[in-house]
């Protein structure tokens, strides 16, 4: 009895280990996350305020490390690699999930860290082709001393912190995930530039219009999505770019002939994202010297898209917001110049449908064989051909492997056509013929982003300025510069396909040679400004240029925001600090300005108090304003009926710069335009109002737009949901429920160069410590702090010293 | 001598004994699992019932595997464990975590205890006649 007793015990005891460290359901290694030693329970001292060791090999000088009292890294360093060796340590130090995570999500490597769940989406990632294009990014970089010296000491600095770190320091995320960081690498940095490329332009609309077109005819396309709306305030002066009429050669020939049954299967475009840039000069800010300001408006995340650094070097400063994984500063200042980003929003992105051999219905021969193609051109086949404009043409293939965290692993093929990757799903044309879908992307040509950014770190001039963007391509962004010597500049850099008019806003046909890209337009031409006379530059995601300008260019512009901007700058006069922050405050919309009215004049009056209320909002999307929510969901609801039975999942809705001509419009002269014949644009604001009246909860905007900061792996417990605040995404303060201006910041030239900054989320990604929401409460209320390049902080957090390692 | 005096001084001792060892070894090692063989020896000290087997076992490894979750909690309250809970889809409002670290420390513990203990039973049985009375004819 009692020998059973033992073993029974001993039994339940190895038992009882095995379930710790086996598999229990969907759970696994329970003790990796209890034990009290390296388990997800917080230790008190947290691993993020632990200084670095005192010597550490990769550094070729001292380095000096404060941490401010607002928690942003202040790194003093005598050269280049060791700034970046200590940029690449602190960003590993606090944010090596974010860095880890990022980059697999880019390359489709989330299965060998998440298990089968996550296949599906790296297959789809792989599809994208980023790790093809970062690899062709990585070669451009390599072969720049600067951008080569930068990432080599990125990445021995994240590296070298990979070495140090014990399990129980790893990020919460990493435990709960039950991995260790693979090491960091150059074609890492690379890759997330790319991923960020793919965010800024990869979401592009050319299938729902062109699923639009199926539907609808080229008729309704061509009426309502014209290439320019009547009103762009366009950024740049087409008088200092070139002709202004429309050169016979770039006029298509057949811009429809490709048309396509309608494609179903594909993903909606991400919106929201833009993006506010303006610059004032002397003559129009009470300092005499320029005011910069720059919002980004990316998507809301805990910890932020951005890392906050300060980087000194041999004295020379640069301050401001970087991407975790990129050495250097993407958006700030240094002593003696400023610059701000918004994303260009040009297509530089289109889909083609092509022809395989192995698809063509006479083509099922198993070798190579002539043929004379429909343009009268006689062929040689190969076996898995494609026919481009100029032939048949041979695939290339990429072996993908994906790797699965406790399944097999999964290999597969992708097809690259000389455009890009050869997607999955087969779409039929009108003639009845097989067509794949693949795709051309600026995103896949040589360039190096990351010099134009470590260039202008080090600018001390507006014109050293313009020159550092000469290797900038993609994604297109509207730069800003301020100098103290009182120069101002814009200039919308990228690389821009040259196109024949009408091609690119909905998928071509690679057999068509007009549906190609023509090659770039040289940097001569793109809309770039310097020292206006109206003393202000801006840049608000709308067209770069008024119509007519002679190059085809298409993309998705803003239409309101920079309407607003452009009214507050016009009447700028000796602005400071608070009129600058008080824009990039501002909830005022043009759209409701512009809208509201009209539909009020259309609709029979109501009796209700909500109508009142309308009828008194001043069009500022207040937090605490249920006009501002009716309004809202009544231009929605109006749009569905009127727009009916365009479907938003898969078609294209026109613009809403179109509202207002179909609002005024009495003598019916869009109606047969419109996509159904019976009902009124009366009766719809009717119904959508009583609609939204009888059911729909009467909130106030915050509630109803319920802005929420998510954790960048989904944890809603390390998430911040619904933050009480104002904005909307057609008011400067651009704020959505996903979205919004991810860094504020405001910058004066007048020496010594100062701003004014806020940012949602603070320098840790670790959920335990105070650096990790901290700014979200201040950022929500437009409250700044001030910030110095290059001043040594009064009362730092903490001040660490490394030394490069004394061999014995 | 069986007093509830002696079986409290040596209860206490056992959870005394089990708790620093255990906390002493880990920190030492930076093993986790060092905690079992020390109340497995622990529990071969001397006999003990079952039911303060158990309660040192429960007591002595929640203590410890809750210790730094208990620091934490003190410093900076009970707002990541609710996060943590939510996160983890675990039920308890910020206890659920909290919960699941004392249940497997104190299980961890009284599995060592309760064998060490067994073992001492099975190489060292009571004797009869000391206990009942009753000749004991194994010896």
């Amino acid at each position: 009895m009692r020998l059973f007793r033992f073993i029974f015990w001993l039994l339940v005891s190895v038992l009882f280990f095995f379930v710790l460290v086996g598999k229990v359901g969907p759970y696994q290694k329970l003790y990796l996350w209890f034990n009290p030693i390296s388990g997800l329970s917080p230790q008190e001292k947290l691993p993020d305020w632990q200084a670095p060791p005192n010597q550490m090999a990769g550094l070729k000088s001292s380095v000096d490390v404060y941490i401010d009292s607002a928690w942003v890294p202040v790194i003093y360093a005598e050269n280049d690699w060791d700034a970046y060796f200590m940029q690449g340590y602190l960003s590993a130090k606090w944010r090596i999930f974010q860095m880890d995570f990022i980059t697999r999500f880019a390359a489709g490597r989330l299965s060998e860290i998440i298990g089968p769940k996550a296949v599906d989406l790296d297959r789809k990632q792989r599809f994208l082709g980023l790790s093809y294009a970062a690899e062709i990014a990585l070669n451009a970089f390599e072969q720049d001393s600067l951008s080569k010296l930068a990432m080599d000491a990125y990445t021995a600095g994240v590296n070298t912190w990979l070495s140090q770190v014990a399990d129980k320091d790893l990020p919460l995320e990493c435990k709960l995930l039950q991995y260790k960081p693979a090491p960091w690498s150059n074609f890492k940095s690379a890759l997330l530039l790319k991923y960020m490329a793919d965010l800024l332009t990869g979401s592009v609309h050319d299938i729902q219009v062109q699923n639009t077109l199926s539907d609808f005819g080229p008729e309704f396309v061509g009426q309502w999505f014209p290439d320019y709306n009547p009103n762009p305030n366009a950024s740049i002066d087409p008088q200092k770019i070139g002709p202004t009429s429309i050169p016979d050669s770039l006029k298509a020939k057949d811009p429809f002939s490709s048309y396509l049954n309608k494609i179903t299967n594909f993903e909606d475009p991400v919106d929201g994202l833009g993006s506010n840039n303006w610059v004032l000069d002397g003559s129009r800010t009470a300092t005499g010297k320029p005011l910069l300001a720059n919002d980004p408006h990316l998507p809301l995340s805990l910890p932020s898209i951005w890392m906050e650094m300060h980087l000194v070097v041999q004295g020379r400063p640069v301050y401001g917001v970087t991407l975790p994984g990129a050495p250097g500063i993407i958006i700030g200042m240094n002593d003696a110049v400023a610059w701000g980003v918004t994303n260009g929003t040009v297509d530089v992105k289109d889909y083609l449908a092509v022809m395989l051999t192995s698809q063509h219905p006479k083509l099922w021969f198993s070798g190579d064989v002539k043929l004379t193609d429909r343009f009268g051109r006689d062929s040689t086949i190969a076996k898995n051909s494609y026919f481009s404009g100029q032939g048949w043409e041979s695939l290339s293939y990429r072996k993908e492997t994906i790797d699965i965290k406790g399944a097999p692993s999964k290999s597969f093929l992708i097809p690259y056509t000389k455009f890009g990757p050869l997607l999955r799903e087969t779409v039929k044309n009108q003639h009845g013929e097989n067509l794949r879908l693949t795709f051309q992307w600026t995103g896949f040509e040589p360039s190096n982003e990351l010099r134009s950014f470590l260039l202008l770190n080090k600018a001390t001039n507006v014109e050293e300025c313009l020159m550092a963007l000469s290797t900038f391509k993609c994604p297109p962004q509207n730069f800003v510069f301020a100098d103290t010597a009182g120069e101002i500049a814009l200039w919308q850099k990228g690389l821009f396909p040259s196109r024949k008019y009408d091609v690119g806003k909905w998928v071509g046909d690679a057999r068509n040679p007009d549906h190609l890209w023509q090659g770039f337009l040289p940097d001569s031409i793109s809309p770039c400004i310097k020292n206006p006379e109206r003393g202000f530059l801006f840049s608000a995601n709308q067209h770069p240029t008024p119509s007519p300008y002679p190059y085809a260019y298409t993309g998705f512009f803003e239409l309101w925001r920079n309407q607003r901007i452009l009214s507050r700058l016009e009447n700028a006069k000796q602005w400071n600090f608070q009129d600058m922050q008080a824009l990039q405050m501002d909830s005022y919309s043009e759209e409701a300005a512009t809208l509201l009215p009209l539909m009020l004049e259309k609709l029979p009056k109501q009796n209700t108090p909500m109508y009142d209320s309308l009828l008194q909002w001043d069009y500022v999307y207040r937090a605490p304003s249920q006009a501002a929510t009716f309004f809202h969901q009544w231009l929605y609801e109006f749009e569905q009926r009127l727009w009916h039975p365009l479907n938003p999942e898969l078609h294209e809705i026109p613009e809403r710069w179109v509202l207002p001509y179909i609002l005024k419009d009495n003598e019916g002269k869009y109606k047969p335009w419109m996509p159904k014949d019976s009902g009124s644009v009366s009766q719809w604001l009717l119904e959508a109002f009583r609609f939204c009246q009888d059911s729909l909860a009467q909130e106030a905007w915050q509630t109803f737009k319920a802005t929420k900061i998510q954790h960048l792996a989904r944890l809603e417990g390390f998430s911040v949901k619904a933050i009480a605040s104002s904005g909307h995404h057609t008011a400067p303060n651009a704020m959505t429920p996903t979205h919004g201006p991810s860094w504020r910041m405001v910058v004066s030239l007048k020496p010594p160069v100062n701003a004014r900054v806020s940012l949602p989320g603070g320098i840790s990604g670790n959920p335990a410590s105070e650096a990790y929401y901290q700014g979200i409460e201040d950022w929500s209320h437009g409250i700044y702090k001030m910030v110095i390049p290059g001043k040594i902080p009064e009362h730092p957090k903490f001040h660490w010293k490394c030394a490069p390692l004394s061999l014995p | 001598m069986r007093t509830p005096f002696l079986a409290l001084i040596k209860w206490v001792f056992l959870l005394a004994l089990v708790t620093l060892s255990s906390a002493i070894l880990t920190k030492i090692s930076g093993v986790w699992w060092v905690a079992y063989p020390c109340a497995f020896f622990a529990g071969m000290l001397f006999r003990i019932s079952w039911l303060g087997i158990l309660s040192v076992g429960l007591l002595s490894g929640a203590l410890l595997w809750l210790l730094p979750s208990m620091l934490w909690v003190q410093s900076n309250g009970l707002g990541f464990f609710i996060a943590l809970d939510q996160s983890m889809g675990l039920p308890g409002h910020g206890f659920g975590f909290l919960f699941g670290t004392a249940l497997l420390g104190g299980l961890m513990h009284t599995f060592g205890l309760v064998t060490g203990q067994s073992l001492l039973r099975l190489i060292k049985p009571k004797s009869l006649k000391k206990s009942y009375g009753i000749p004991d004819y194994r010896a």
